[in-house]
């Protein structure tokens, strides 16, 4: 097999949620049980139903993008370079000096220039107004790997993975797959999602899956998810081009499974997760009872919780009643497609620390569901190895796993 | 084990046991009068396109066909129509027949109204 032979290491992480800007700032929430959700009151729709979100409050682009990027991107676009700059510098790189022909980008996304989409069509339709002339560049969903691609010389394999809710996790699963297959030696890899506008967030109302108060995953009494927004990226790399260049490994892509369910359109079923589950343990080859914490995904919907909890079980089995299982949406908010990038950087991060982090506003135990999602508090414990958990519409779910690594790498 | 029907809406899982209606029982909901009721079933039949006389009050969603994409498309012409936002993870997640749906709906248009 490939993955033998060509082992992939994360080394460097950036992000930017409604839990803070970078990664320490949303480990911090995620762990602490603090959360970025707040009231979101759009003027342009005053008719709204729900107005619960985890938005990021006083972001400057200004701040962190040239001019020349400024005129030239989207909201989601700016998120994923700010995550990208911090995952450079973590990962140790020069961020002035080109990354290479051996490194590429894959930023996914479930919609991309959202903003500028909503902005485009508004003032067209009631204004007749000139366009942005760089709308299709903005909107397009490859433009946040492009712009990353752009900024730090990635000259190698650059793209946008579209899969609703699963971009994220699909995107570092297929960086992995592209650097074992000898593609590339490094990649940037991660997620980015800016969709909360006004035209938007009505359309999921009319998907009448959004809690009106709060999100409470694998609860007794909970009733939907809440919409956030972000980015998040990792420096992944082969284990060896990492050594060479003195980088420090933070742990181990060990292993990618994706399925479909090819069913319903929106409703989740359980065979479909469970199998994407036990193909990223056996890519891995890890036995379910070396993992020690799965980041769910766990969007607090009746639905998604039943059938997620159902397929824990099915691969994990009586185990699943020990093993520390936990969503952290409520922190963060569901980010469609950079979810399962965020939600990855947590999972580094809990291995790392050897702290599960909690599911919050948690009431009760429902008999459908995981009985201890790890509620409301961080629970200490020996983590491994991790899964973390993506589930699209569409059907399409996804599972990455993730090793610990020594400090020289020969873990 | 259980497993969520395929082409179930919602999870609104098929019905076995006695659910208080008899099979083909006409349809009635407290709170909601006679010709609301039917305005109600005829909006589900238009927009779930089923025919109106397949909506008995023991009929699951799974047995009308209707699946996820029209549930969406259902609940948004309720909203129009009678002005209630009804989420499916409120009271609808426990409906499992078309009678539990039709008593979740006539309890949110009376809040509604009130």
């Amino acid at each position: 097999m490939t993955s033998a032979t060509r082992r992939v290491v994360i080394t460097g992480m950036g992000a930017i949620t409604a839990a803070g800007a970078g990664v320490e700032a949303l480990w911090e929430a995620a762990r602490e049980g603090r959360s970025g959700v707040s009231e979101l009151r759009f003027p342009r729709y005053p008719r709204q139903r729900v107005s619960r979100s985890a938005h990021i409050s006083g972001f400057d682009p200004a701040a962190h993008l040239s001019e020349q990027e400024l005129k030239t991107t989207d909201r989601f676009a700016q998120l994923a370079l700010v995550a990208a700059e911090e995952a450079m510098r973590h990962a140790g790189l020069d961020t002035q000096a080109p990354l290479g022909a051996r490194c590429g980008a894959i930023i996914g996304s479930g919609i991309g220039g959202a903003w500028t989409s909503d902005d485009g069509h508004y003032n067209f339709y009631m204004h007749d107004a000139r366009p942005d002339l760089l709308a299709i560049a903005k909107v397009m969903p490859n433009a946040a790997a492009s712009q990353v691609s752009m900024r730090y010389g990635a000259r190698g394999p650059s793209l946008a993975i579209s899969s609703a809710c699963a971009s994220g996790t699909q995107s570092v699963g297929y960086g992995l797959q592209m650097i074992r297959a000898g593609m590339a030696d490094m990649m940037l890899v991660g997620g980015s999602e800016a969709l909360l506008t006004p035209a938007s967030f009505r359309a999921w109302e009319a998907l009448r899956v959004m809690a009106p108060q709060a999100c409470r995953p694998f609860s007794d009494k909970r009733n939907g998810m809440v919409l956030g927004e972000g980015a998040a990226v990792l420096v992944i790399e082969e284990l060896d081009h990492a050594l060479a260049r003195g980088a420090t490994p933070l742990a181990e892509v060990a292993g990618y499974g994706t399925t479909s369910d090819a069913g319903d359109l929106l409703r989740p079923t359980v065979e479909g997760p469970a199998a994407a589950m036990a193909a990223a343990l056996a890519d891995a080859g890890l036995a379910p009872e070396e993992i020690g914490y799965v980041n769910a995904h766990g969007t607090g919907t009746v639905l998604n919780d039943i059938a997620e909890s159902e397929a824990l079980r099915r691969v994990f089995g009586a185990g699943v009643e020990t093993l520390a299982v936990s969503s952290t949406k409520p922190i963060h908010g569901h980010a469609l497609g950079a979810a399962g990038a965020i939600e990855l950087a947590i999972t580094v991060r809990a291995l790392l620390d050897d702290i599960a982090p909690p599911t919050i506003n948690w009431l009760e135990a429902d008999p459908k569901c995981l009985a201890d999602p790890v509620p409301n508090t961080a629970r200490p414990t020996r983590i491994d190895a991790a899964l973390s958990n993506s589930f699209a519409f569409g059907g399409i779910n996804a599972t990455i796993a993730i090793r610990k690594v020594r400090a020289d790498g020969r873990g | 084990m259980p497993t969520l029907n395929r082409l179930n809406p919602y999870g609104c899982q098929k019905h076995t046991e006695n659910n208080g209606y008899g099979a083909d029982m006409e349809l009635t909901a407290e709170g909601l009068d006679a010709a609301t009721l039917e305005r109600l079933l005829e909006l589900v039949a238009r927009e779930g396109m089923v025919e109106r006389e397949q909506l008995v009050a023991d009929a699951t969603f799974e047995d009308l066909g209707i699946q996820s994409a029209d549930m969406v498309v259902i609940l948004m012409a309720i909203e129009e129509e009678f002005g209630v936002y009804i989420p499916v993870d409120g009271d609808l997640a426990e409906a499992r027949t078309l009678g539990d749906f039709v008593k979740v709906l006539a309890a949110r248009m009376k809040e509604g109204a009130a």
